[in-house]
């Protein structure tokens, strides 16, 4: 499959109107499986298999995937695009260099596919009793697992010929309590890049299980959120996705390099509190956003983004690299050969600080503690970012007291990144589905408790 | 590909019924930053997903290696996959429906456009947002055109095949004023691109994008607010899960036990029409084969009907309504809508706003796969829109949250606009007119 022939075809090809050309070829096998009502309902097994072609003129790009790996198919798309460029000159030389196999540094110890299938539905059934268990209010439990063996290929015109591996696995918990007419949703999913034996040595399945079914019955009795201005505190894990959104986005080379982002040409400038240090960071050993190599063949590397408030860098891909005449930080990310690859965040976290909680809580007279988050969004040229809280409790001279629903949380990510007047010790990662230009991608989020003196919190009341 | 043999090896492995599901689709698309062409991208991916009965359960898998090879080795898969269902109910293939509807999805037209008539194209509409005060950036211009082709074959004898197209453009601009920045953008979706009115999409571009410039937040309080046709329309199409059988059966719907009662106000009715020529999600059949229909879901505020594919209509024992759709090859048959819309109103948005007096129009949501619960229709997101004042739209608003419950939202509808539009998502509704909705601002 693939070659030397073809790929020294496509090259020159592509060579003919282009100063870069790059083939990443990719086959990703998925398991899923579902159980619903106390049943295994759906089970879904299959192969993604494709191949995506890149040519870069300067900053322009053209790009084609197929799943047709016929040589003619992948020289006539190879043509369409060129035809798409103005022809060069002088003509680049591009090589296909020596094939290389990238080191797995996220050791795999139970690859999925050599684990039983009934050892994945008994997974499922535990999580299901478990969280069932919990309260009779629980009247509905959905599970579903699915772990994802992606196996990459990345050949450019520069000689680079290297392969990787990418393994995924990842169970996500949903209760539904119910009380009369009252109705609340409680939910937790843990994931690694780990094979199996995440859910014997990471995470315990148990407390998995329970969490979810804690949330959705702690928000049968929970009250409309407020909605005004205050202080919020927010708690570790999932909190980082204030970051991710309010900042982390707009530190994408995607954004920054056309100066569509509000931190376009602000290095070096105080953009956070001091007590603000925040890191992307590829290289964590099985993390979720973790990798060898990104997707354009660069290796993994630790991007400091702020440090005591003042930022230090962007997260940037090749292009990104070309149009702001830098280098590539190793944040090059696709989903699948059906994107080309963009600028992405991998694991990004806001650095621990010294707070504690009581040290926070002290002299918030009103305040919003909230204590898991969902998902947001952000639009990165306003900077205007929005995420929900799914559990709240109010603050009240200093005490966390009633549990409260329903908040939204919004702001504008530049001044908020100056609110955040306390970060706690307590570091831990929540993994998200981070989804923009190039698709959909594991991303962690991650951070430690921290308090933000002012921020509008949107409620029902 | 040799179907033949598939079914015949199938029948040797002691598979009794077997489906071919397999779909084709290829895009171009151009971006236009900075008034010049900046990516170009082809594709053509196909793939197949087989579906079997084995020991009366249905197992599936998919591939995009489209070889008669894999596909026999992913027989044996199919089996273990089957193995582990543990539904009660019997599984069955379809063999067919008696007659299937015609409905316009397919322009020849469309894949002879030359590129260089698109580049043409993006460059006008490029040229004349630019030539509207404030405009900053285009952040994004684009033009894609993409082709689908399905085909199910079973061992039941239905075989079926159907195609459709579209052209898609898309443009969001960045304004500024001194040291604010404020976005907005237009999408059109057609069949035809001698459709486009070039002068009108600039305009609406430029409007979106401008509007909010001297945005404040409003003033917390509770507010008569118009929702616009698109906020409506988005927020339906999350919502539009409680209306599947799948969800009711499953005790996550809340309309569950609600068939034949109001469940909103009067005024609204909703339909489910997949035989509108054209429209964003028109087909003649759906992905287990059955024939689509017109139906009315909610009328004048009764629920009338569930969306059902042929699993949920089994288990109520009554017939699918052609709703049983997937994800492409990739995905197992779930229930989801097609063309889902809220009848479009009388009103004028001048007329509406007159008859608010005083309150909120909100033409801007964020959010919402985060900030609207789909069980609960709880919500509370981020929204941008004017004040209106005195039965007219004044000052932007941005920066607020808008709070309340879907269910409790469509009870409370005073009156509708006729703006008819579909949303992005293919979910479509008017403007809406609702008594009461909590703002949260300053």
């Amino acid at each position: 499959m693939l070659e030397r022939q073809i790929i020294e075809k496509i090259f020159k090809t592509a060579l003919v109107s282009g100063d870069f050309a790059e083939i990443f070829f990719e086959e990703k096998n998925t398991f899923s499986l579902t159980l619903s009502s106390q049943k295994i309902e759906k089970v879904l097994s299959g192969n993604d298999f494709g191949v995506g072609i890149r040519i870069l003129d300067r900053s322009n790009v053209v790009y084609g995937y197929t799943n047709n790996l016929n040589n003619e198919n992948l020289l006539l798309i190879t043509k369409k695009l060129v035809d798409s460029l103005e022809k060069k000159e002088i003509l680049e030389k591009g090589k296909v260099g020596k094939a290389t196999v990238e080191v797995n540094e996220h050791k795999i110890k139970r690859m999925p596919n050599t684990v039983p299938v009934k050892e994945k539905v008994a997974l499922l059934k535990k999580i299901d009793e478990v969280a069932r268990k919990y309260d009779e209010k629980i009247k509905q439990v959905e599970v579903s697992y699915f772990d994802t063996v992606q196996n990459i290929k990345i050949i450019n015109s520069e000689g680079l010929n290297t392969t990787d591996t990418r393994v995924h696995t990842r169970v996500s918990v949903n209760c539904i309590a119910k009380d009369g007419e009252n109705v609340q949703t409680g939910s937790s999913a843990p994931g690694g890049q780990k094979g199996f034996e995440f859910y014997s040595e990471d995470v315990d399945v148990i407390e998995v299980a329970k969490e979810a079914a804690r949330q959705a019955i702690t928000l049968l009795s929970a009250d409309d959120a407020p909605s005004k201005e205050m202080t919020v505190i927010m708690e570790n894990g999932f909190g980082g996705v204030i970051f991710h959104e309010a900042c982390g986005h707009g530190l994408e080379a995607t954004s920054v390099a056309k100066k569509l982002s509000v931190f376009t040409d602000k290095i070096g400038e105080k953009v956070a509190s001091s007590c603000v240090t925040a890191i992307d960071d590829g290289t964590i050993i099985n993390g979720w956003g973790s990798f060898n190599i990104d997707d354009e063949g660069i290796k993994a590397k630790k991007n400091i983004l702020i440090k005591d408030g003042i930022l230090q860098g962007y997260m940037i891909d090749r292009l990104g690299a070309i149009r702001m005449k830098e280098r590539s930080s190793g944040s090059g990310r696709r989903e699948s050969y059906k994107f080309a690859p963009t600028s992405r965040m991998t694991n990004t976290f806001i650095a621990p600080g010294t707070s504690t909680l009581e040290d926070m809580l002290k002299d918030v007279k009103v305040g919003l503690y909230a204590k898991s988050m969902g998902g947001g969004s952000v639009n990165p040229t306003t900077g205007d970012f929005n995420f929900s809280v799914r559990e709240g409790y109010l603050i009240e001279d200093g005490k966390i007291t009633t549990p409260v629903k329903g908040a939204t949380l919004i702001g504008s990510g530049p001044k908020i990144l100056h609110k955040i007047d306390m970060v706690g010790d307590n570091l831990s990662f929540a993994q998200g589905m981070c989804g923009s230009a190039s698709g959909t991608i594991p991303a962690d989020v991650g951070q430690p408790r921290i308090r933000v003196s002012s921020i509008t919190v949107g409620g029902k009341k | 590909m040799n179907y033949t043999n598939l079914f015949n090896r199938a029948k040797e492995k002691n598979i009794e019924e077997l489906e071919v599901y397999f779909s084709r689709s290829g895009s171009t698309s151009i971006k236009l930053f900075n008034s010049e062409v900046e990516e170009y991208r082809v594709s053509d991916v196909s793939g197949i997903s087989l579906k079997g009965k084995y020991n009366g359960k249905a197992g599936s898998v998919y591939t995009e290696e489209i070889s008669e090879q894999k596909a026999l080795n992913l027989l044996d898969q199919l089996i273990l996959n089957a193995s582990i269902v543990e539904t009660n109910e019997e599984f069955s293939l379809f063999e067919g429906s008696k007659n299937y509807p015609k409905v316009k999805t397919f322009s020849e037209g469309i894949k002879d456009i030359k590129t260089s008539t698109k580049i043409e194209l993006l460059k006008k509409i490029d040229e004349k947002v630019r030539n509207y005060e404030n405009i900053d950036t285009l952040q994004a211009l684009v033009f894609i055109e993409n082709e689908n082709e399905t085909k199910i074959i079973n061992s039941k004898n239905l075989n079926l095949e159907k195609k459709d197209n579209a052209i898609l453009i898309y443009c969001y601009a960045a304004a500024k004023k001194e040291d604010e920045i404020t976005t907005g953008g237009e999408f059109i979706l057609t069949n035809d691109i001698n459709n486009i009115d070039v002068e009108e999409f600039a305009k609406k571009v430029a409007l979106n994008a401008t509007n909010k410039l001297g945005g404040e937040k409003a003033d917390s309080g509770k507010y008569k607010t118009i929702l616009s046709n698109e906020v409506v329309a988005d927020l339906l199409e999350v919502m539009s899960s409680s209306f599947s059988a799948e969800d009711v059966q499953k005790g996550m719907s809340r309309l569950e036990g609600k068939l034949g009662d109001p469940i909103f106000s009067e005024n609204i009715t909703i339909t489910d029409k997949p035989l509108v020529d054209f429209g964003p999600h028109s087909t003649s059949f759906d992905d287990e084969g059955v024939a689509a229909s017109n139906k009315i879901i909610v009328e004048n505020g009764v629920l009338k009907t569930f969306l059902h594919n042929r699993k949920t209509a089994k288990k109520d024992g009554l017939k699918s309504t052609g709703n049983g759709f997937k994800a492409g090859f990739k995905g197992l048959v779930a229930v989801k809508p097609t063309n889902f819309s809220i009848k479009n109103g009388e009103l004028s948005l001048e007329e509406l706003t007159s008859k608010v007096e005083d309150g909120i129009y909100i033409d801007d949501l964020s959010g919402i796969h985060a900030g609207l619960n789909p069980v609960t229709g709880d919500f509370s997101l981020q929204a941008g829109g004017f004040l209106i004042k005195d039965g007219k739209l004044e000052n932007p608003i941005n920066l607020i949250t808008v709070a309340g419950n879907f269910f409790e939202v469509l009870k409370d509808v005073n009156d509708l606009g006729n703006d008819f539009k579909y949303s992005h998502s293919g979910v479509g509704a008017p403007s809406l007119f609702i008594n009461e909705l909590s703002i949260s601002g300053k």
